[in-house]
């Protein structure tokens, strides 16, 4: 029963890629204005948390009342937060002149990281195809997309508009058509324990999963890239990107982890940051 | 003769009205410090590190001694504390379910108040207890901490170490009349949080006089943030940190409060 249920999610999101990468992103209206799901999307938390403002919903699951027995080993780690020795430099990398350009200077062009994931000449930008399109520009091969390095610098973009609320442009129709294909990536069961991100993140936010509590799908791109101290220990290295938080949900969940900047999690990142609009960006995010 | 007689008899009535006293309670021996606590670092046993760097184990309860931790401590490499003392010669922080279970010295004898912050690793569920040392009586108070996730200790594969440098941050934040004084101490890359190395000593001074050497046990956090509250302190004072680690790696880093209240200020070891 369990295998065919996996095999039925393989299946189910073979297809949702199929029609990601024939179709790429296309100009189709949906015929649908999706600020009303938005708006009964952030309604569900808000009455789910009643003393959470929405403004609050940007620290994952320290934003959460019941993470009030744990939340001064945040509070305390938070006035000086380790990842900056990684910051720190990754600033200065961001105004280093490569081929005659600062990535600051390039960055620039872009709008800031609360508009991000924006549509350019038909092609959906995340803040990671941004930056790798500036270190293209500056002709570097590093740092490598995924490393802690390239992390750190999304880290430094994301800061910068730090406070500011998410609003991606809705109206868009590409942007549209992404949030309805995310919206099955996010509701859509998979893997060896039939887990949909749903199943966790919307039925069962607040409880506790092998003793961590599990964050409301309000506001989690708000804090991405994240450092976890946990993660430190155990890899290496802190940084967790979003599209590698959605892979490390995917592993959970047993089923095969798509790559990062893969069509469906950028999908399901618009859908996510759609959905969080009105959330102040905190980021990066630091867990303990 | 006489005079002589009444001597010994006046002497053996104070050393018997003392000795009574002192078993009673009523009034205990000044209990002097001990300078060096490298051994009651390595003891396993709260009561002979006691000894080590009080010269005595008896000490009362003391409501006045502050101690801030988290009810449960969700990073077993990573639990913050905060102790708040005043007028107290030398505090001393256990941790006393640990295999090692002193944390923490300071010789805090020239401050009023003294406020410390910091950050260990935990065993297992365990009370926090802090001892001050308070004009040759000791005192204590203690806090329960529980821990709700255990240690990871995973062996890293060798692209995955961190390639970042040694590197010191130092912060002033104004708090309470005076102001905090952070510093976040990256000392070890291999294991990071598990590896064997721990910070040692770190030293804060003020405009080159050291106001707080705060003496750390291997229970300490590895990478730490450490702590003071300083008062009074201008913007125009410098601040500077040093510390040393038991691997040998030494660090440090130093600016004005002005400086230090804008922006982290960051050295590379």
């Amino acid at each position: 029963m369990r295998r065919i249920c996996s095999r039925s999610g393989i299946v189910a999101l073979a297809i949702l890629l199929f029609a990601l990468t024939a179709g790429g992103v296309r100009a189709q209206s949906p015929d649908t204005d999706i600020r009303p799901e938005i708006r009964r999307f952030q309604e569900f938390f808000l009455e789910r948390f009643p003393s959470v403002p929405l403004e609050k919903f940007n620290k994952g699951p320290y934003s959460l009342p019941q993470s009030t027995l744990q939340a001064a080993t945040l509070r305390f780690l938070e006035r000086l937060p380790p990842f900056e020795h990684a910051l720190i430099p990754a600033r200065s990398e961001w105004n280093r002149t490569y081929n005659g350009v600062t990535l600051g200077a390039c960055m620039s062009r872009h709008p800031p990281a609360s508009r991000f994931p924006y549509v350019l000449n038909d092609r959906v930008i995340t803040v990671e195809r941004a930056i790798r399109d500036c270190l293209d520009l500056q002709d570097r091969t590093s740092p490598a997309p995924g490393s802690p390095e390239f992390n750190a610098l999304v880290g430094v973009f994301r800061e910068q508009a730090s406070g500011e609320p998410v609003r991606i442009d809705v109206d868009n129709p590409a942007l549209q058509y992404l949030y309805t294909l995310g919206r099955k990536v996010f509701w859509a069961r998979r893997g060896q324990y039939n887990y949909s991100c749903a199943s966790c993140h919307v039925g069962n936010a607040g409880n506790s999963l092998r003793g961590e509590l599990i964050s409301a799908a309000l506001g989690q791109t708000a804090e991405f890239p994240l450092y976890s101290l946990k993660r430190a220990s155990q890899a290496g290295f802190g940084w967790i990107s979003l599209h590698e938080q959605y892979r490390r949900c995917f592993t959970r969940s047993g089923a095969a982890p798509l790559s990062t900047q893969d069509e469906a999690l950028v999908a399901l990142e618009v859908y996510l940051t759609a959905n969080d609009t009105g959330v102040p960006l905190n980021a990066p995010g630091f867990r303990p | 003769m006489q005079e002589r007689r009444d001597f010994l008899i006046r002497s053996g009535c104070y050393a018997l009205s003392a000795a009574g006293m002192m078993q009673t309670g009523l009034w205990s021996a000044p209990v002097a410090a001990n300078p060096d606590p490298d051994t009651a670092f390595r003891s396993r046993d709260i009561d002979s590190a006691l000894i080590e760097l009080f010269q005595t184990a008896d000490s009362g309860q003391d409501g006045s001694l502050r101690i801030d931790l988290p009810v449960e401590a969700v990073n077993a490499a990573v639990v913050p504390f905060r102790i708040v003392a005043s007028n107290t010669e030398r505090l001393a922080v256990f941790v006393e379910e640990n295999a090692r279970p002193l944390l923490l010295v300071t010789e805090e004898a020239h401050r009023r108040h003294c406020e410390v912050t910091g950050a260990f690793r935990l065993d297992r569920d365990s009370l926090v207890t802090c001892y001050a040392l308070r004009q040759g009586e000791l005192f204590r108070n203690s806090r329960p901490i529980r821990l709700i996730a255990p240690h990871h200790s995973v062996h890293w594969r060798e692209e995955f170490r961190d390639r970042l440098p040694l590197s010191t941050i130092l912060r002033a934040e104004a708090a309470g009349g005076g102001f905090d004084i952070l510093c976040s101490i990256r000392h070890n890359r291999g294991r990071w949080l598990v590896g064997e190395a721990h910070v040692t000593r770190v030293t804060f001074s003020v405009n080159d006089q050291p106001v707080s050497v705060l003496e750390c046990g291997p229970g300490f956090s590895r990478n730490p943030l450490v702590g003071v509250h300083l008062e009074p302190l201008g913007n125009d004072d410098v601040v500077k940190v040093e510390w040393a680690d038991s691997s040998g790696l030494t660090g440090t880093a130093q600016g004005t409060v002005a400086l230090l209240k804008g922006r982290n200020l960051y050295r590379e070891a």
